[in-house]
This record gives C-alpha cells, structure tokens and sequence, in this order.
C-alpha cells in the first residue's frame, strides 16, 4: 500500500486514541478537583493534568493560571494546542479524509460524524461566548463513542491486511504512551513511602489515575481489595491482561508488527526494537521497578516507545 | 575564439536530501558561428544522465539521485570555437512555426507600460532589424545591468518596472517587449567566455533572440548592449528562462542548499583543438 | 462573417423537458414524463421536501462535498440535489450518443494533427495563432505520439437542447472534466429515496462507469508494460473541490490514489512510495492541471506534481489521462470551428449543433457584439467555471459598460453567443416544484477499443429562478438523469 496512506492510518488511530484519553483525563480530573480539600493531597491537580497531556508548556504561553475553566478549555476546544480534542478530531478527521478509500464506511462516518458535530458544538460555543458544562460533558462522552466506534467498526469490518496492522498499531503505540504520562506525572502518589502520609488522602488519587486509564473496575476484578499504589503500578505496566498497561500493548505492537513482517517477507528496525521492549517489560517485577525508581523506568519508556514511532515512520511510512 | 570550457557547479545541502531531480541544459549545440567537440556533462555521485533533446531542440540531460544526498557536483566541459556572427543564427534546425514564439506567458507578459516603451523605442525605423537594433539600445540604456543571477528571475514587468535586473531579467524584458510588437522573440542561456566583460555575473549569462524578416533569428544582448559575439557561447533556447534554465532541480526533503559555480575558459588549449582536428 | 446559421432568437417560455414546448398544455405532459407527472401529482405534500433533505443529510455524511474557491466560510459544500430526475427516451438517447462519439473521435485527431503534422493548421481550417499562442497548447508536446493516438480519454461534453429535436454542444471539456461521481451517487439516491418511481421505469445502468473508465485505462498503458498495468489516480489532495470524485474514483476502479508527493521518478520511470519501497506505476489517471504536473518542465513552484514526470511520460515509460495538452481542443474560440474540424477529419457533417458563436477577434463579430451586448452571453476564451461572463439579459448597465470596456480592450479573448433558452426541467424546493433551467454533461471515454459512453451523465440544474449559470461553483444542482429503454415518442 501507499506510504502516505500507511502514515494517515497510522495517525487517525493515534489522534482518536489520543482523544479519548484526554477525554477521560479530564473528566477524573474534574471529580478529584471537585473533593473538598482534605479529601485530595493535590493542589495543582489541572498543573499535573496539562503534564500528563503533554500541553504544559504550550499552555502558559497563553495562560496564567492553571484552573479548572482555563485548563479544560485549552484541552478540550482549544486550536492553539496541537493536541487539543478538537485539534485531535479535526487531524484525524484531515488524515481519513485522505484515505477515505482505505477505511470502511462505518470508520469514515464515524469519524466524519464526530467532525461534524464539533463544528455544532464549536458554533455553539462561538455564539454563547463559553462553554457550558453540561454540553461540555456531553461533548466528552460523545468523544469516546467516536473513538469506541472506529476502533470497534475497524476491529469488525476492517480486512486484516497491512492496513489494518498500520491503524491497530497506531492505537497501541498511542496508548502506551498516554499510560505512561499518567504514570509519569504521577509517579509520586504511587510511591511506596506516599502511604505513610495516610491512605486515604490519596485513594482518590490513585482511582483517578484509574479512570484516567478506564482501569478502575479492572482493578477490582483483578485485585479483589482496595487500591494499593503498587497495584496501580502493577495493573498499568506489568499485567498482561489489562488492555491499557503498557505490556499489553506491546503485546499488541509486536503482533502487528510481526504480521506486517510476514505479509511483506521482510524484518525490520521496528520488529526488533519492539520485542525488545517487550522482553524487557516481561522481565520486569513491581519490586524492582520501584526499587531503580518508578520515574526513571517510565521516563526510558516513554523514550523507547517515541524511538518505536520513529522507526516505524522510517521503516515503513515515508516509503 | 577557441577554447577549452569547463563549467563546474557544487550544491551542498545542510541536511541531507532524501532524492533529487535534476535537468541539464548544459550543451551547446552547434551553428555556423559556434563549433562544438567533445562536449561531455557529468554528475557526482554517479548516477545515469540520460541525453535527449526537448521540443525546441535544446540538448538535455536528465538525471536522478537517491538519497541520502549531501552534496552534489555538475560539470560540462568541452572545447568550443565560436567566431562572431554579428548574432545571426544560421545552421540550426527550427522546430517551430513562429507562431509559437509570440506566445504570451506570464515570466515574459508585456503590460501596457513596457509595451508603449518598446513601441516609442522604434521611433519610426522601418527596417526589421533597425527596429530590434533601437530596442536592445533603449531597453539598455533604460535598465541597469545588475549581475548576479537569482534562481527565479522575476517577471518581465516587474524588472521593467525596476527598470533594473540580471541578465536573465533582462533577457525576457526584451522577449516580452519584442513579442508586444509582435515580433517573434525567444530567451536563450548561455555562458560568457570573456573574462571581466560581464563583471561578477558569475559563470551564467543570458541574452534573447528575435526574427528578423527576412534574415532569420539574431541574438540581442540586452545586458551588454550589442549582439552577440564571439564571447557568447549559446546554450539552450525557450520561451522564456524556465524553458531555457541551464538547471531545473527539485529534490525530495527540504534543504537550505548552497551553490557555487565557475566557469573555467582556457584558450591556451588551442594547441590541442588544433591536434584534434 | 464567418458563423453559421444563427438558431432561432430566444422565445419564450422555453422548451420543458416534461411538457415540452409552448405547444402543448402543461395538463399533457410528454409521453415520457407521464410516470413522473403523476407521481408528482400523487405526492403527499411534505415528501419532496422530506426526500430532499434525506439526501442531503446523507451526502454531508458520506462527505460527498465540493469546495467552492474563494469561499472561505463554506470551505466543505454540498452540491444540491434534485429528486425529480431528468428523462431521457432512447431514441433521442442514440441520436446524441452518436454525436458524442463523433465529436470526440475529431477532439482526438484534431490533437493528434496539432500535436503532430498541424495538417488542419496548413489547410487553412483552423488558425495558426489560435492553436499555437493559446495558453492550452503546450509546445512541450511537440512531435510526441501518445499511445492509440488517444489524448482526451475522458471528455465531458456540456450537452443543452432548446426543443426536443436538436442537441447543441454547449463546451467541451477535455482536460480533466469533473461530475462523474455525481452522475453515480445521485442514482444510488435515486433508488434509495425514489424507489417506486425507479421501479416504474426501466432505467439504462450507469453503475458499469468505473469498469468501462478501467477498461479505457488498461488499454493505454505505455506499449513495453507487462502484463497488468499499474494504474493510480493522482488527485491535488484533499484541499481540491473535486477531491471526493478523486477518492471516490480511486475506489470504484480499486486503484492507489497518489498525490505528487506519493511518486517518485527515476531514470524516465514513475514508481510510487509504498510501504514496501518503490513500486512502479505505469498509467496515471490524474486530475492535476498541465502546469502542476512536474516542477521541472511546467511551473517550479508546484507542489503538487513529481519532478521529473514530464521526462517519464515524453520517454513513453508511462500514460497520463489525459494527455499532456489536450486542453487546447476545449478553448472556447477553438470550439467555434468544431463543426469544420469535424468535417476536416471525419469528412462527415455535425450531428450536434454547435451553438452560434461570434468571435470577438473577427472585426465583424466584434461590432455585431458591441452592439447587442445586452443580449448576448460573452464568454472569455479561457475562463471556466461560469466565472468572467456577461448575461447580457441579466446584467445592469453598469456590468454591460464595464464589459464593453473588456471586451474592447482585448477582442481576441473574448467569444458571444445567444443567450439560449435552455430547456427547463421540473425541480423541487420548499414548499414546490417549478421548472428551472438544465444541461447536461455525458462522460465519454475513448481507449484503444473506441468511444464508449454509459447511457446517462450529470444534470445540472441552475436552482435560481431564470438563472441560466448551471455551474456547480455558481449555486447550481444536480439531477439525476434516466436513459429509458422506452423512446420518448411512445410509451
């Protein structure tokens, strides 16, 4: 297939993977900001929440103060942040456009629907002069249907050939790395000597971070007890069987890459590095994580993984 | 007068290109006042220069590179004797109807403003080539000769409206002015082989050609301000500067690119001509 | 003055496609509309407009839009649909076909002559100056032979009529005619939004387009390619109006739409970046203009074509459709000698009319326009789009004196015709019907077997009342058009 249309798949994905975690960021953040303040720790709650997007630093280029209204409006709607929702749904949407051809009709409608009524919403907005909460959240869950949608209809009706591997790939390697942000930011709540400042300052902390990851009825399953930091660590690297940690999805990378290998006869930078990366996550224990530092192992993954995208790009899309 | 040219054009990139495209209009072809041997173009890295001919007859060279590619060498070299002809071009094959050369496009469009020019400049000669003769002269004496080529000469109205411009610039002044008054007129590239003459213009130079009934296409040189002589050695022919470029390059990967070309003329090689022939 | 016989002045009202001319009462509709008259008459109020917002809910959905220049704010438009279709009988179906297929054939050869021994040009047919300075004639070409001598592949012929016996070919388009998806979505509505009118009548298929479009494609491919040819549709990319027929296009024929920068040229041969390196590509279906297609033989600024592609294709490494240069066989000053370049070539007489056209650069022609602009429609020689035209009828008299000032200016880039009373069809809006002005556009595809049409094309529809501008870019619709098995006369 096309380079070029290997790439746009590539990024439709990463740009609606993208989305709907910011979506569900924002919507944690919103319950955790709305505790009274002996309930939570935090007190930069929408700070941590820009690091995690990625948008710290474009975002006090236009702003002071990190609030609730400011920080949500730069995520959500704003075209100044590359990787706002709406920039998110508008490249995705540029990106399909280009390979309508290459997408079933329920992913194109899906994804062009999504675009259509951000231009609704934007209307809206434009004319009430601001964005109301109510619409706001509807704006969210409307974000992640889209997102459930196309992964979904392109799961159902997507031929499994090199351009299914290119769009699944691009979910897994954007999910990897929005589950390492969160971890990244915030590493320190999950900190074994955290608990001594007394658990329940934190619990909803680590549920936010949870549902951040829409991790946190897994985590019962999976757990049977109350959140301990070390299982949210635990569940969101290390357990092969949560979809969102991040050794499922090199599970998923090194499938996908493998099949592109075999469909085209031919091995490359990216099938080597992958499995390498996963190797070394199978290889890993909760323990030793903690002990070499949690913030310097998810820092190297974060690295590991962009390095992933570049190779991929190298190997395969720019052709 | 006879010499041993060579011609070496050096492109670095500050980034490596991912591949490049290139066309060479490197070779002059020969006529009555211009005698060409042993001409040879030639790329480093290697890769294979395809020769053709294009629809005005011009000799081209095409190639392309892979990439990754840091820089990149042309050289044409080949000996030459040239004797001046007074511009007049006899012993080329026309490929075109003249028609065709009175053709309007946008590098060489005559607006209103230079068309009265070219139209006052005539005075009232009646001669043909009387009136290509006062043309040259006004558009000479009104434009100043700028050296120094740029990689896209601007459009003919523009320099005009300048009143100032390159050699190339003022090459399509003239076809543009010629062309308004409906005299079939075309751009050509070519190299000056005479040291000094045309200042720091760099290797390249450029002048226009315009048919003259009933004797036939005579070069004008604008820039300097008579026909050509036996410094000019003529390159390529084409409507207007993009038909004629000496080089037309893309390349795949932007890149700031720096370019240096010479221009190297040894008439002391007359010796070897001579065993040559 | 050297134009033909004029057609009848204007007269009102026109011919209606459903109740024919000022002759018959509208209560008798013509035979062929019978059917459509009464479903019209038995719809309950509210379903027109009911379908006609169906339709456009899902066009917007499967992004089937068009983008009109300089309109920032509706940057993705949809093109208004008309749920009345536009019948045809098949009697007068052959009749136009032929001329079709007449037409083209004498397109081809006249591009192939300009191209090559210019023997129209020596005859005094057609002048010199007209071919050799036009912006469409490309001097690159020169001498080159393309394979089958086939230059225009797909041509769409503007086709009106103002009665139901003549056909006129109102412009032709042979570079890169655009609308041929709209002639295939519109009868998917149809069947969806109309089925028991569609079931009514038997309907000549179009759905075979894309097979006949690959067909013609195939057959083209460059003599030395083996065995199957590789065949892309290189589109400008997503930010072109047409870019939904591109994609759409690309789909039916089951081939790789590229843009420029998907291609590569090395050493005269075109190959395309896939995601397992280069692949060569042997026929290329593109819907970028002449002077974008390689920055090193047209316009170096381009982004949009691949350096280098021009070297390609005169090497005869790969086929464009359309070839390089057709477009001056669509100039509106060289349509007005179409009726002798057919008789030049074919030795035979027009079966389509040409519409009588007054040629600005001829001193008579011009006088004759200057003093009837009011009622003229003047054209400029290279505008396209329905842009830089007078309606003389429609126009105050401040548009008529700036024109004149144009048109005095330079003649020579200007052509006139009648305003002709274009026939009318039945159309929808809200809250009615009412007959609005048609034309249409046939796609007529040439390949090494021939000329081919499907039996249908695009209606366009001008949707504003008295409006004879059916351009899409100037606020016109489409309909869909329905061949019948049946001729009109009969039943």
């Amino acid at each position: 297939m096309l380079a070029r249309t290997a790439d746009n798949l590539f990024w439709v994905s990463r740009y609606l993977e993208r989305a709907d975690f910011l979506a569900r960021l924002i919507e944690a953040s919103r319950r955790i900001s709305a505790l009274p303040i002996a309930y939570t720790a935090a007190r930069d709650e929408w700070k941590s929440v820009l690091m995690a997007s990625g948008a710290d630093e474009t975002f006090f280029d236009h702003f002071d103060i990190a609030d609730e209204a400011n920080v949500t409006a730069f995520l959500a709607f704003d075209e100044r942040n590359p990787s706002s929702i709406r920039n998110c749904i508008e490249f995705g949407r540029a990106n399909a456009r280009a390979v309508r051809t290459a997408l079933t009709t329920e992913m194109w409608e899906g994804i062009n629907s999504a675009w259509l009524e951000l231009k609704k919403f934007e209307t809206a907005h434009r004319e009430a002069g601001r964005i109301d909460r109510e619409d706001l959240i509807g704006f969210l869950e409307y974000v992640k249907t889209t997102s459930s949608l196309y992964d979904g209809s392109g799961y159902r009706s997507m031929l499994r050939n090199d351009a299914y591997y290119f769009s699944r790939l691009g979910v897994y390697v954007e999910r990897a790395d929005n589950t390492a942000r969160v971890l990244d930011v915030k590493y320190h709540v999950l900190l074994p000597e955290q608990e001594t400042v007394g658990g329940s300052v934190d619990y909803f902390q680590w549920s936010a971070i949870l549902r951040s990851v829409s991790a946190l009825t897994a985590y019962h399953w999976v757990y049977r007890e109350s959140i301990k930091p070390w299982n949210v660590a635990d569940l969101l690297i290390l357990r092969p069987e949560m979809p969102r940690s991040l050794i499922s999805c090199y599970d998923n990378i090194v499938r996908f890459l493998d099949a592109l290998a075999a469909q085209y006869g031919r091995q490359g930078a990216s099938q080597r590095h992958a499995r390498n990366i996963k190797r070394r996550l199978e290889g890993a224990s909760t323990g030793e994580i903690f002990q070499s530092g949690l913030h310097e192992f998810v820092d190297e993954f974060v690295n590991e993984n962009n390095r992933l995208g570049a190779e991929i790009t190298e190997q395969y899309l720019i052709g | 007068m006879r010499a041993s040219v060579q011609f070496q054009l050096q492109v670095s990139f500050a980034e490596p290109v991912r591949g490049l495209n290139q066309i060479l209009r490197l070779t002059p072809r020969g006529f009555d006042s211009q005698e060409v041997r042993d001409w040879r173009v030639d790329v480093l890295p290697d890769a294979t220069c395809r020769r053709g001919e294009d629809a005005f007859g011009n000799i081209v060279h095409a190639c392309s590179h892979d990439g990754p590619l840091d820089s990149l060498t042309v050289t044409a070299e080949g000996l030459v004797e040239t004797h001046d002809g007074a511009g007049v071009l006899r012993g080329l094959n026309e490929k075109f109807p003249l028609d065709v050369f009175l053709r309007d496009a946008p590098a060489t469009h005559a607006d209103r403003e230079l068309a009265v020019f070219a139209r006052d400049a005539l005075a009232n000669e009646a001669d043909p080539l009387g009136r290509m003769h006062l043309l040259m002269g006004a558009l000479h004496k009104a434009l100043a000769f700028a050296p120094g080529e740029t990689e896209a000469p601007r459009p003919a109205n523009e320099v005009f409206a300048a009143r100032a411009g390159s050699a190339r610039e003022l090459a399509q002044v003239f076809v543009a002015a010629a062309r308004a008054l409906s005299v079939p007129a075309r751009f050509v590239s070519g190299f000056h082989l005479g040291a000094g003459e045309v200042g720091e213009a760099g290797p390249h130079h450029a002048w226009a050609e315009a048919f003259v009934d009933p004797i036939g296409w005579i070069g004008f040189d604008p820039a300097l301000g008579f026909c050509p002589r036996d410094a000019h050695l003529r390159l390529a022919t084409g409507l207007d500067f993009f038909g004629a470029a000496p080089r037309r390059a893309a390349c795949l990967g932007a890149a700031r690119e720096d370019k240096r070309a010479a221009l190297s003329v040894d008439a002391g090689r007359q010796a070897s001509w001579q065993i040559q022939q | 003055m050297t134009f033909q016989k004029a057609i009848e002045p204007m007269t009102s009202p026109c011919f209606d496609e459903m109740n024919g001319g000022e002759s018959v009462s509208p209560s008798a509709p013509r035979a062929l509309y019978d059917r459509v008259a009464r479903w019209l008459e038995n719809s309950p109020p509210g379903l027109l407009d009911s379908r006609r917002q169906q339709a456009e809910m899902l066009f917007r959905r499967i992004g089937i839009t068009f983008a009109v220049y300089g309109d920032k704010e509706a940057a993705e438009r949809l093109i208004p649909f008309d749920i009345i279709p536009r019948l045809l009988g098949q009697d007068e179906w052959r009749r136009l076909e032929a001329g079709l297929i007449q037409r083209v054939k004498a397109l081809n050869m006249f591009l192939t002559d300009v191209y090559g021994a210019q023997e129209i040009i020596r005859a005094g047919v057609v002048p010199a100056d007209l071919v050799l300075r036009n912006p469409a004639y490309r001097p690159e070409m020169q001498g080159h032979r393309v394979p089958h001598d086939i230059w225009t592949h797909i041509a769409g012929i503007d086709v009106i009529r103002v009665d139901d016996r003549d056909f006129y070919a109102l412009e032709d388009n042979c570079r890169t005619p655009s609308g041929v998806s709209y002639m295939l979505e519109n009868r998917e509505m149809m069947i969806r939004l109309a089925p028991d009118l569609f079931a009514d009548h038997r309907v000549l298929p179009v759905e075979n387009y894309p097979d006949a479009l690959l067909a013609s494609l195939r057959s083209v491919a460059p003599p030395h390619c083996p065995g199957d040819p590789n065949i892309v549709v290189l589109t400008p990319g997503q930010f072109n109006s047409a870019f939904y027929e591109h994609s759409f296009l690309a789909d039916k024929l089951g081939v790789e739409l590229v843009e420029g920068r998907d291609l590569a040229v090395r050493d005269d041969v075109v190959y395309m970046r896939t995601t397992e390196g280069l692949k060569r590509v042997d026929v290329i279906y593109r819907r970028v203009d002449d002077d974008f297609l390689d920055p090193l033989a047209f316009r170096p600024d381009s982004v949009l074509g691949a350096a280098g592609l021009m070297g390609a294709y005169l090497a005869g490494n790969v086929t464009l459709a359309n070839a390089v240069g057709a477009g001056v066989a669509d100039d509106k000053a060289v349509y007005t000698y179409m009726p002798e370049i057919i008789r030049f070539y074919l030795d035979e007489e027009p079966k389509l009319r040409n519409v009588t056209t007054w040629r600005c650069r001829e001193p008579d022609a011009l006088n004759y326009v200057l003093d009837h602009l009011s009622e003229l429609v003047v054209k400029e020689v290279n505008g396209s789009g329905g842009y830089g035209m007078l309606v003389g009828p429609h126009a105050s008299k401040e548009q008529i004196e700036a024109f004149r000032h144009k048109l005095k200016a330079a003649p020579e880039g200007f052509i006139a015709q009648p305003t002709l009373s274009l026939s009318t069809c039945p159309t929808s809006f809200p809250g009615g019907v009412a007959p609005r002005h048609v034309d249409l556009r046939p796609f007529v595809l040439s390949g090494a077997g021939g000329v081919r049409i499907v039996p249908g094309g695009l209606t366009r529809v001008a949707l504003k009342e008295g409006s004879l501008v059916v351009n899409s870019s100037q606020g016109g619709g489409t309909k869909d058009t329905w061949i019948l098995e049946t001729d009109a006369a009969t039943r």
